[in-house]
């Protein structure tokens, strides 16, 4: 257990250190060095501090939430394939962000776009916490997420489809496909503290998440108040995907796969895998983003949601065969 | 001395009255719940859980009522085991015998006690860190049980614990149950098989569509009129139970 902290640490360290040093002006360690204690060239001080230091610090910010979202609702839902996709909150999100982007709305302030895709999670949240109200079966709040997903990916495609420009369009499509590039200390300064106090709130309800893998009955019968664990399960996902979505777009695979690479070292308790997921995701994330800066081409950057969803895609499915026999 | 009483219960799930005028009181003992499918002997286990809410009537336990106490409270007070429960996640054994101390207020060394006394009771202490989906099913339901037992509550409720078990597990499990029932705790259980409920239990209850039918020890419960009343079963010859319209 702690040599996984140690070795995911390690990494994270030595990804931030790449992601720092990589871009269209690549930097040596020295300079690196120099430039984050704010000594040396004032381009490449600028460069660290302005633009690559905050997109690094998001991408882990992200994927620590889609992790962390990931893990606990794997463990409410009590399904290896749920992820913070299947329960609407991701699709809710991009429609709020997309209907700002399609009424031009963005244009009055930076901070209209990130409210709308909050609004957009908050209506899905608030959707989910009356279904999961009262003793509903928890395969209610699975079924209702679906069709809010499905929904909103429906008049997403929607205004996509009313588009009164091309431009519009791809305005829209490429925000769609997710992306941390060209994001300041002000998105970072939204985004962390939500998902910070999401993760927090998903760690509340880590114990109730380990006893409800003994089935909806038994958990209830020890003590477990199914109501409150949905609720804390459902805002804390809200928190963290609202906001990764809000700043970065709609990024899949992370939330699905994180918590599956960290089940061999912590055990199948679904409670305990939401703080490692988190690290885990966000490393993922980071990875992601330093594959796609090096990946894209002068005037053609790849886009982060298209990335992870083409190394998570085969790498999950790898992971489904190598692990079959374990699912219960 | 009375730890669980029901007074005039009636009610089931989706507000279908299954029980109908249930009045028991349990005390210290193996108390087996017998009676054909349907009868309502999980609907009874689960109202008394807290599962269920009656239509009708009270639930003391002691001398509080059952619906005045916190999820908590009552999971401090009684444990269930439902019947064939699901593992979601291929959990260690010890972790999973660990999640019946979720309601206890005491402290991890006195948490990490009554885990290893259970898995002491259930014997499984010798797989603690494998992993549940590597089990048998005589030891999946031992470790169940063992969740179960390790909550330490002054009443256990146990829903048909020895289904698609071979004899010597059933007699393992009900061991277990009978062991606990003779140092003080309230075991009530509900059984299909009716010569282990004769085996083992202190006082049976024999459910009918919802009603008490005989309520007393195994010899007075399990008689030829109350087997042919109740499943339309006769001995025959030879002294097997049989269905009457096959006899010669």
């Amino acid at each position: 257990m702690s040599r996984f902290f140690i070795i995911a640490g390690v990494g994270l360290i030595l990804l931030i250190l790449i992601s720092l040093m990589l871009g269209d002006y690549p930097l040596g360690p020295a300079q690196l060095l120099d430039a984050l204690f704010q000594h040396g060239d004032p381009a490449r001080r600028l460069i660290v501090w302005q633009i690559r230091l905050p997109r690094t610090l998001l991408a882990i910010m992200v994927g620590a939430g889609l992790g962390a979202s990931g893990a606990a609702l794997q463990g409410y839902l009590r399904n290896p394939l749920a992820d913070p996709g299947i329960v609407g909150i991701s699709a809710s999100a991009g429609l709020g962000a997309v209907i700002a982007l399609y009424f031009g709305l963005t244009a009055i302030s930076i901070w209209v776009l990130p409210g709308a895709a909050m609004a957009g999670a908050g209506l899905a949240a608030a959707v989910l916490m009356v279904l999961a109200r009262g003793r509903a079966s928890i395969t209610s709040v699975i079924l209702g997420g679906v069709a809010l997903s499905s929904l909103s990916v429906a008049l997403t495609a929607l205004l996509m489809n009313l588009s009164p420009n091309p431009w519009a369009l791809s305005e829209i499509a490429y925000w769609l496909m997710g992306s941390v590039a060209d994001r300041s200390f002000a998105e970072l300064a939204f985004a962390a503290p939500l998902i910070l106090g999401g993760i927090a709130v998903l760690m509340l309800s880590a114990p109730a998440l380990n006893a409800l893998g003994l089935g909806e009955e038994a958990a209830h019968s020890m003590g477990v108040s199914l109501h409150r664990t949905g609720q804390l399960v459902v805002f804390g996902t809200l928190l963290c995907v609202g906001a990764g979505v809000a700043v970065a777009g709609a990024i899949g695979f992370i939330g699905l796969v994180a918590p599956h690479l960290v089940r061999p070292f912590f055990g199948a308790r679904p409670g305990a895998l939401i703080l490692p997921s988190a690290l885990i995701g966000g490393i993922l994330l980071l990875a992601a983003d330093i594959l796609a800066r090096t990946l894209s081409g002068p005037g053609t950057p790849l886009y982060l949601g298209v990335t992870t969803a083409l190394l998570g895609a085969p790498f999950f499915l790898y992971l489904v065969i190598k692990n079959r026999r374990a699912f219960p | 001395m009375s730890m669980l009483s029901l007074k005039a219960i009636s009610g089931g799930p989706d507000h279908k009255r299954v029980l109908d005028n249930i009045s028991l009181d349990f005390g210290p003992g193996l108390t087996g719940l017998i009676g054909p499918n349907g009868a309502g002997k999980t609907t009874l286990l689960k109202t008394m859980m807290g599962l269920i809410v009656p239509e009708a009537g009270t639930l003391t336990l002691g001398n509080k009522d059952l619906s005045a106490l916190s999820l908590r409270q009552r999971a401090q007070q009684i444990a269930y085991l439902p019947q064939n429960g699901p593992v979601h996640w291929a959990m260690r054994v010890h972790d999973l015998v660990r999640l019946g101390r979720f309601a206890s207020t005491t402290t991890r060394q006195e948490d990490e006690m009554a885990v290893m006394d259970a898995m002491r009771a259930c014997a499984i202490e010798g797989f603690a860190a494998r992993p549940i989906t590597t089990l048998s099913g005589g030891e999946r339901s031992r470790v169940l049980l063992a969740r179960a037992l390790a909550a330490q509550t002054p009443i256990l409720l146990v829903d048909e614990p020895t289904n698609a078990l071979d004899p010597a597990q059933q007699h393992r499990i009900m061991g277990i149950l009978q062991s606990r029932a003779k140092a003080g705790v309230c075991v009530i259980c509900a059984l299909h098989d009716l010569p282990l409920a004769a085996r083992y239990g202190d006082r049976l209850v024999f459910l009918d569509k919802g009603q008490i039918k005989e309520d007393g020890p195994p010899g007075t419960v399990l008689t030829a009129t109350s087997f042919h009343k109740t499943y339309g079963l006769v001995f025959d010859k030879r002294g097997y139970l049989n269905d009457e319209s096959t006899l010669p």
